[in-house]
């Protein structure tokens, strides 16, 4: 799946050796926003990562696009400390 | 009684061979034994935090670089003296972590250790953007030019010996009985009455006192700061690399983790380009063969009972 995504991301952006690591931050980020092992949880945070990007690229520039994503990351967490669809903390 | 006098006389004997040391070895050995004692420094709460309260924490590296950084800039625009601009970095390294307890601690197993990645990659990206500390072009320490590394070594020394009692007090502590309950269950420690907020917060900082120390040491060693490899991940897995190699629940365990991850990241480098690769499947063909850590099969061994 990683591969396939790979792909998809190839045709869109540009990528170096050195993109890796920030793509597992963002996705394990989606995962855990979402919740772990909750596929619901998995869509609708992915779909929050894609708009928090573009919009935090849009209104913040693409030098703090990465930290408010991040931000945005660990609000959620804060607030529910299990990820949206984790149940109960 | 006579155990108890002997081991007494082998630390005071060792102690004495510790500190008369850097006049008599090399300029080379110093350097290694510099990166030894830091390195253990660090993985010894690190170890501790993972192991006995649960908290596995994959954003040490924040306090590395807030060390480093904060003793570069006081001791450089605001001309304090290098060793009270390291005393100042470690108050605010703590009360950093204090800060950011709030928010982490709320979180559990892979949670946290997601959410301390997050914030340091938070601290990265804002140190990456701040133009008062260099911004992306990194910060030369040029007061520490002349620091001798005599001195490097006793401040380095000064710290293994304070975290390697700092573990073995807190784990006979009440702290540390309250910790390792929260880290079999923290559901149950809570209900049997421990504070499990003031508990892991109180570790967490202990452990990020003691690693901004580290960070502040060793940009007076380095003299030279980026945020990329001040705040990097690779920090915080050197540390678990150390801390798991000679196995985690012990002191002694991180010892002999230090000593082998600094032999061996010497003895590869001069295979450049392959020492990380080389690194890693040694580390792997070790936790493979044992993986209760090498103390930890040594001590099975000769059925030592671990003195933590």
């Amino acid at each position: 799946m990683s591969a396939i995504a790979g792909v998809l991301m190839g045709m869109t952006f540009t990528f170096y050796p050195d993109t890796g690591p920030i793509y597992t931050l963002l996705s394990f980020g989606v995962v855990v926003m979402g919740g772990l092992g909750s596929l619901k949880g998995s869509l609708v945070g992915g779909f929050i990562m894609g708009e928090a990007l573009v919009l935090g690229g849009y209104f913040f520039g693409s030098r703090f696009q990465l930290m408010f994503c991040y931000l945005i990351i660990l609000v959620i967490l804060y607030l529910r400390p299990r990820g949206l669809f984790g149940g109960k903390g | 009684m006579l155990k108890l006098k002997r081991s007494y006389v082998s630390v005071t004997v060792s102690l004495a061979i510790l500190a008369t040391l850097p006049f008599w070895i090399g300029e080379f050995l110093r350097d290694a034994l510099i990166l030894f004692f830091l390195y253990l420094a660090a993985a010894e709460l690190w170890g501790f935090m993972a192991k006995h309260a649960g908290m596995v924490s994959l954003g040490q590296q924040i306090f590395m670089g807030v060390g480093g950084y904060t003793t570069a800039v006081l001791c450089m625009y605001f001309g304090v003296p290098l060793f009270l601009s390291a005393i100042i970095a470690g108050l605010l390294g703590s009360g950093l972590a204090a800060i950011l307890s709030f928010p982490l601690l709320k979180l559990r197993g892979v949670y946290f250790s997601i959410g301390t990645l997050l914030a340091a990659e938070i601290i990265r990206l804002a140190f990456n953007s701040w133009e008062f500390v260099g911004a992306g072009k990194g910060l030369t320490f040029r007061s520490a030019y002349g620091i001798s590394t005599i001195y490097i070594y006793y401040s380095t020394l000064a710290l293994g010996i304070i975290s390697i009692f700092l573990v073995y007090i807190v784990y006979h502590s009440k702290l540390g009985f309250g910790l390792r309950s929260i880290g079999a269950d923290e559901d149950a420690a809570s209900g049997l009455g421990v504070n499990t907020f003031i508990c892991k917060a109180s570790c967490f900082v202990l452990a990020s006192l003691i690693t901004t120390f580290v960070g502040a040491v060793y940009a007076v060693h380095h003299t030279y700061l980026h945020p990329t490899s001040a705040f990097s991940l690779s920090w915080t897995v050197n540390f678990l690399f150390v801390a798991v190699i000679g196995g985690v629940d012990t002191i002694i365990g991180s010892i002999i983790g230090s000593f082998i991850f600094v032999a061996l990241g010497y003895l590869l480098s001069q295979y450049l380009g392959l020492s990380l690769l080389l690194e890693g499947l040694v580390v792997l063909a070790i936790l493979l063969a044992v993986p209760e850590g090498l103390w930890g099969f040594i001590s099975r061994k000769i059925k030592l009972k671990p003195p933590l």
